[in-house]
């Protein structure tokens, strides 16, 4: 471009990061779809490639280095800034790139003893230690490549993760490091956090409580922060809570004529921070370029675009769309990266009735018609969003979407964005919370209520966790508040001669507490969580105030109120048996299935042909274990239920919670699936509280059955040598798909010679055992 | 109380059952040809025939309920029928003989029908009463279950070896005279075995029920310190709780070799009842 320029690099040699990588590191080069729009080749490669190949192209495009000048201050304004160096020397520029990146200053362990020589932050070349005791502190991918390359020159290697999974990994890292513990190349420590050094050793804490471990050096990968002195110093504005400096849309910083890119704004992929560098030279040199992404975004709005352009539909995107008002266009524009754009004709099916879905949707054009009933319907407009149930609560969709008359275009979330989405904005987890409560109260009480009814109960609510059997009210207690189950479930107890009795299963959206409040009485139940509770708690005064302003409202809770109570008076004289079988069922985290196998063991003929059933319709490997599970058997007890291990389906799936490349979602008939994704690396087995994944290669192909039958020749049905792992056939998460593909229903039940089994939602096994004579 | 619908609830196939006894009776006593009621008659063809049909249509059980993939609804379903038509056999298979027996392949094969259908009722009521004594007996012995990945059994094996391990940890500190107990217990403790001591599910002479009788025998026997004595209540706690697992494990495999016994016979003579059905019908067709 025959720019005057000058790069100023603190290090006496270029890319200082990539320079202090371990040496022979393979760097990838991620987000694959992005393009790369630089003078600078950059392609996944070894770190000395990548550096060699830099280096010269750098000589060949002639740009001008100055090498050890570290920069101190910058003074003037745009057009006539001049740049201190630490040697004193002054450097005059019109415009200034900061592209510093965040290695220049590592996080530290924060522990007594730590400049003492043993802890380093990096490693430069892991063949320098050889039979060493070496504890590695981190659970990132630096912390993981360190661990696994010590272990791998004969090493004593600990890796201390102050979590208890390797999450923020990349995928590829978290197998490698997972492999090596299995294989006992690595200690880990997990949940464990470093506490003092202590000559020749640290100790660490974790959850059984201190320990001393042999150390001959320490090293610390805990990742980098943003120097924030220097950049104050230099005029960025760090946002309350933000740990990157504020930019503009084209990366430009609160001082006008400063610009960040990288790591320091926020990004800290290589070709993100590339691109950047490309973006910002071109804004400067007044031929400003587009962002990579946003020949991408185009394509996928271009049924929307009408002939304006992208920018102006994200502005109005995020002006009409209130769960996205606090967002900067730069985040908006990561995140409909992952969205899908759909437009629908008046009366098209945006989501069915009855269909699991977890996706989020929001209207971006026309609106939605939510029909309640045949006559009523509900309408969704512009801006606001739609299928949080799902979402939130993990319940079926409990009605249909409806496109509305003049056609409508809505944005669908996948369940990973929109979380990142109301983890990443305040404004978008408030916008969501308040809809939710007004959507449940409009739900409960009335239709007709509007905001405005209900600004108070939307002004005070807040949202409490319960853990597993904490109660959420106790009976004969002061009533205080009404709350709304949001997700998770609950069980009412009652006692009956000393005992607790279960009276009902209150699943994720029900309202709970309202008859103390009507009455003005003390509870008159106990109620309590059965799995983790997340719950929305509505004042006592507010709510009553509510009641006595809406005189309609206040008789349909009380209609509602009295139909509870009937209900549960004619099970509370049911009999004590059958509600110790439901506590049991709640007990062993029934409450959080949608679909989960119950054997009546008074049926059962242990034959095992559920589980071969299961393998013949699974390449050979059952995903359930018919014995193993808690049993509800007693001298006394007249039922017996058996739970066995197979997965329960989740209502907020245990597994989803960390799995790399996505590979776990819910599919429409409420199964979940696992795609071909699965890289095997066992979080979600791990993940799983009822040990319902497994990880295994595919078995061997098994022989004929009449072959089998007649001559005893191969593998008898369902007994399957087990499965040799390869290369090619590797250990990938197995687990029950609820038969989604087979006609007619789950192998498992149809298999069941004598009828013991059954898969079932906790509802509806409830009523089973209530029902049973 | 039954959570779940079990094979023998089936009204359906109940009511077909005795329809079809019904229609047999009724059709066996309302024909009375000259040269008397046997197979011959045209009753006795029909009765032959839908005899015959239903056996074939019985035996293709057991290939069925090993098609896995194939949709044809719930096998309980299946089961029913095969129960309730199995029972109706017994009415249409001996009304079709005529009670005329002679030492024929004709008579074998309605003996051999008998033998089938009586290990069928055999199989029925294990099934109906074995499973809920099964889980009573083990679930009693759980105390706890360590991993709930575990099965039942496999935690009360476990709690076996436990006890053995502290059994001979507590050799090195023991008075000499409970040596030959714990070593007998140790050493002779047998679960399983042949089919008998399986079937008889017996633990009259386990080991380990002798040596808790010679341990308190000893115990009561010698003076002993307050620390010996700590030991030896140990100990007969240790002993009295594996008698109790090991008796109890017995049990279990009773239970299950009782499950699946009457299939040995079920499924063997229902091959070689098949061979002379097919010999029977030719002989009636070709020779007669």
């Amino acid at each position: 471009m025959g720019m005057s320029h000058v790069l100023l690099e603190r290090a006496p040699q270029l890319s200082n990061t990539i320079f202090k990588y371990q040496k022979g590191k393979y760097i990838m080069a991620t987000p694959d779809a992005l393009p790369l729009r630089t003078e600078v080749k950059f392609e996944a490669d070894s770190r000395e490639a990548i550096l060699e190949s830099w280096t010269a192209r750098v000589n060949d495009l002639g740009v001008n280095v100055q090498y050890n000048a570290e920069v101190t201050a910058i003074e003037g304004t745009q057009g006539s800034f001049t740049v201190q160096l630490a040697s004193g020397e002054t450097v005059q520029a019109e415009n200034v790139v900061v592209a510093i990146g965040l290695q220049g200053n590592l996080r530290k362990m924060g522990v007594e003893g730590e400049d003492d020589g043993l802890v380093h932050y990096q490693l430069d070349d892991p063949k320098e230690y050889w039979d060493k005791d070496i504890v590695v502190i981190g659970a990132g991918d630096a912390a993981i490549e360190n661990a696994v390359a010590l272990a791998q020159n004969e090493n004593r290697v600990t890796i201390v993760n102050r979590k208890r999974e390797f999450a923020r990994a990349k995928p590829g890292n978290i197998s490698l490091i997972l492999g090596a513990i299995k294989d006992e190349m690595i200690e880990c420590a997990y949940n464990t956090n470093p506490v003092r050094m202590q000559d020749g050793a640290i100790v660490l804490k974790g959850p059984e409580g201190e320990q001393i471990v042999r150390a001959d050096r320490v090293i610390a990968r805990l990742g980098a922060i943003a120097p924030r002195k220097f950049i104050e110093v230099i005029g960025g504005v760090f946002e309350e809570g933000a740990d990157y400096p504020r930019v503009s849309e084209n990366y430009e910083s609160d001082r006008p004529g400063i610009y960040y890119v990288g790591a320091l704004a926020g990004y800290p992929l290589i070709k993100h921070c590339l691109n950047q560098g490309y973006e910002v030279i071109q804004s400067i040199a007044g031929q400003p370029v587009d962002g990579a992404d946003i020949p991408m975004l185009t394509e996928k709005f271009s049924s929307m675009l009408q002939g304006r352009s992208v920018y102006d539909l994200l502005n109005e995107v995020r002006d009409t769309v209130s769960l996205f008002n606090g967002l900067t266009i730069l985040q908006l524009r990561e995140f409909l990266l992952e969205a899908d754009i759909q437009t629908y004709e008046p009366g098209g099916k945006i989501i069915r009735k009855g269909e699991a879905g977890d996706s989020l949707f929001v209207i971006v054009r026309g609106d939605v018609d939510i029909p309640i009933s045949d006559a009523v319907s509900f309408t969704v407009p512009q801006g606001s969003f739609f299928g949080e149930m799902g979402l939130v609560m993990g319940r079926r969709r409990n009605s249909d979407a409806l496109g509305g008359k003049d056609g409508t275009s809505v944005i669908e979330i996948p369940r990973n964005a929109a979380l990142k989405l109301i983890a990443s904005s305040a404004t978008a987890r408030k916008t969501l919370m308040d809809t939710i409560v007004l959507r449940k109260m409009q739900t409960f009480l009335s239709p007709g209520l509007t905001p405005e009814d209900l600004k108070e109960v939307l002004d005070t609510y807040e949202v409490i966790n319960f853990s597993r059997g904490e109660a959420l009210m106790q009976e004969g207690e002061e009533a205080d508040a009404v709350y709304v189950v949001q997700s998770g479930s609950t069980a009412v107890t009652k006692e009956f001669g000393g005992k607790d009795v279960v009276l009902a299963y209150l699943p994720a959206g029900s309202l709970v507490g309202e008859t103390a409040l009507l009455n003005d009485a003390p509870r008159n139940a106990t109620v309590r969580a059965s799995v983790g509770v997340e719950a929305l708690k509505i004042r006592k005064d507010v709510f009553q105030r509510l009641l006595d302003s809406k005189p309609k409202v206040r008789q349909i809770v009380q209609k509602v109120s009295a139909d509870r109570a009937a209900s549960t008076g004619a099970r509370a004289s049911g009999n004590e048996a059958k509600s110790k079988i439901v506590d049991f069922l709640m007990q062993n985290g029934i409450g959080e299935a949608t679909n989960a196998i119950a054997i009546d063991n008074k049926l059962c003929v242990r034959c095992d042909m559920c589980e071969t059933a299961c393998a013949e319709t699974h390449d050979g490997i059952p995903r359930l274990n018919r014995a193993a599970g808690p049993t509800y058997s007693a001298r006394d007890a007249q039922a017996q239920v058996h739970i066995p291990i197979s997965c329960r389906h989740c209502e907020h799936p245990h597994c989803m919670a960390d799995c790399p490349p996505n590979a776990l979602y819910r599919s429409p008939g409420g199964a979940v699936q696992i795609n071909d994704t699965c890289i095997g690396c066992g979080n979600c087995a791990r993940n799983c509280p009822y040990d319902a994944i497994q990880l295994s290669a595919s078995p061997r192909k098994r022989g004929n059955l009449l072959t089998w039958l007649l001559f005893g020749a191969g593998d008898s049905p369902g007994k399957r040598r087990p499965a040799q792992k390869s290369k090619e056939n590797k250990e990938l998460a197995r687990k029950c798909d609820l038969c989604e593909d087979v006609r007619g229903g789950p192998a498992c039940v149809r298999a069941c010679p004598t009828g013991a089994i059954i898969r079932i939602g906790p509802e509806g096994l409830i009523k089973k055992i209530q029902d049973a004579a | 109380m039954y959570v779940q619908t079990g094979f023998l609830a089936s009204r359906l196939w109940l009511w077909i059952g005795i329809l079809i006894s019904t229609a047999a009776l009724v059709a066996y006593f309302a024909h009375n040809p000259p040269q008397g009621r046997d197979g011959s008659t045209i009753v006795g063809y029909g009765l032959g025939g839908l005899s015959a049909l239903i056996v074939v249509y019985l035996s293709w059980l057991g290939v069925r309920k090993r098609r896995f993939a194939s949709s044809t609804g719930r096998r309980r379903n299946v089961v029913s029928a095969h129960v309730f038509l199995g029972l109706a056999l017994i009415v249409t298979a001996s009304l079709h003989t005529g009670f005329e027996f002679e030492w024929s392949v004709h008579t074998l094969t309605y003996v051999l029908l008998m033998i089938v259908i009586l290990s069928g009722i055999w199989g029925i009521t294990v099934y109906s009463g074995l499973p809920d004594k099964m889980g009573r007996n083990v679930s009693e012995m759980i105390i706890e279950k360590k991993r709930h990945d575990m099965t039942d059994l496999e935690q009360l094996d476990e709690d076996v070896e436990e006890i053995d391990r502290k059994l001979e940890r507590a050799l090195q500190f023991l008075p000499d005279a409970f040596r030959p107990p714990v070593k007998l217990s140790l050493e002779k403790t047998r679960i399983g075995g042949g089919l008998i001591s399986i079937l008889s599910g017996s633990s009259k002479g386990c080991a380990t029920a002798k040596a808790y009788d010679q341990v308190r025998e000893v115990a009561d026997q010698g003076d002993w310190g307050e620390d010996e004595r700590k030991r030896i209540s140990e100990l007969v706690a240790d002993m009295s709780r594996k008698r109790e697992l090991a008796a109890c494990l017995r049990r279990d495999g009773r239970y299950r070799a009782l499950l699946s016994l009457w299939l040995w016979f079920h499924v063997p003579i229902t091959v070689a009842l098949l061979v002379t059905l097919i010999i029977h019908v030719v002989l009636v067709f070709f020779y007669w």
